[in-house]
């Protein structure tokens, strides 16, 4: 596949697949043993998980919308750096606890690696501000021995 | 974007990880515009002079004196490189953080990261840091881990 023909599947991603929640899409973007890390407590090891943090997300950040900031392609890889937008209308569980919906408008950066294979995508890392994210939403950051 | 154009970008932007690790900050200044802009997200710190990002890099070492980053990938196109970098390190120094100055942990970190770097001529235009600072604050016993 062309870089070009690889930037395209991943502008679906984030378009078809993120922005619109078109999660049948699935099958024609990723690999079947596509595999997912992000960091900090929030790897989605799967395309069923990657569905699933698809409507998790939505719920979580009311008409959450990725914009691509930059795109460079090199062979089968394609890096991506990206701005999520969402309010935060939904309850946010996580392992540190659930953090309740505030309703705040909500801006993330990240980036993406994606590697590709054959057209799909078969490996995906993300670096996310999830620390932003949730100063964004009042969530205080409890550190065990920080001090002012 | 030719083999020799892709050395050249992608060698300039490797300048400041190989000058980070042994701190020649000489070097690290040498291939940045006076200008240049630097982001780091997961701290929120941003940079606009040579100086103010070399006074940034430069605490991260204070805070880790044995700092290393190693580039696990590199990914060129036109004048943007990206790098995805493993830094390893052990915090023998206070750190500050969005949350307060971390007081040194002896503990070791080994986050993952990617650099987007805009290249203008020979020198860095502009840098984007991606951090996983929570990864980084739960190795150092700051917030509590998961998984």
């Amino acid at each position: 596949m062309s870089i070009e023909a690889n930037k395209a599947i991943v502008r679906r991603l984030y378009d078809e697949f993120w922005n619109a929640e078109q999660l049948q899409v699935a099958d024609e973007l990723f690999l079947p043993d596509y595999v997912c890390g992000e960091g900090y407590g929030a790897g989605a090891p799967s395309v069923e998980a990657s569905k699933e943090g698809v409507l998790f997300w939505h719920r979580v950040l009311h008409d959450m919308h990725f914009t691509i900031d930059d795109m460079i392609a090199e062979g089968e890889t394609v890096v991506v750096r990206w701005t999520a937008r969402g309010a935060h209308q939904g309850d946010w569980e996580m392992e540190l606890g659930t953090i309740p919906a505030s309703g705040k408008a909500t801006t993330t950066p990240g980036t993406s690696s994606l590697y590709l294979h054959d057209g799909k995508i078969i490996r995906e890392e993300n670096h996310i501000d999830f620390m932003s994210l949730l100063k964004q939403i009042g969530a205080r950051i409890e550190t065990r021995e920080a001090k002012e | 974007m030719t083999t020799e154009q892709r050395k050249d970008v992608t060698g300039i932007a490797e300048t400041t990880i190989a000058a980070f690790n042994t701190s020649d900050w000489a070097q690290f200044r040498a291939v940045l515009a006076p200008d240049v802009i630097y982001q780091e997200t997961g701290t929120g710190r941003r940079a606009e002079s040579a100086d103010a990002y070399l006074h940034l890099v430069q605490a991260w070492k204070q805070a880790f004196p044995n700092a290393t980053g190693t580039i696990r990938n590199v990914v060129a196109q036109g004048n943007t490189v990206v790098h995805e970098v493993e830094w390893i390190g052990t915090q023998t120094g206070d750190m500050p953080t969005p949350a307060g100055v971390l007081p040194a942990s002896g503990k070791q970190i080994a986050v993952m990261a990617s650099l987007w770097y805009t290249i203008q001529g020979d020198t860095i235009k502009e840098v984007h840091h991606h951090l996983d600072i929570m990864t980084m604050m739960a190795q150092l016993g700051a917030i509590p881990a998961t998984g």
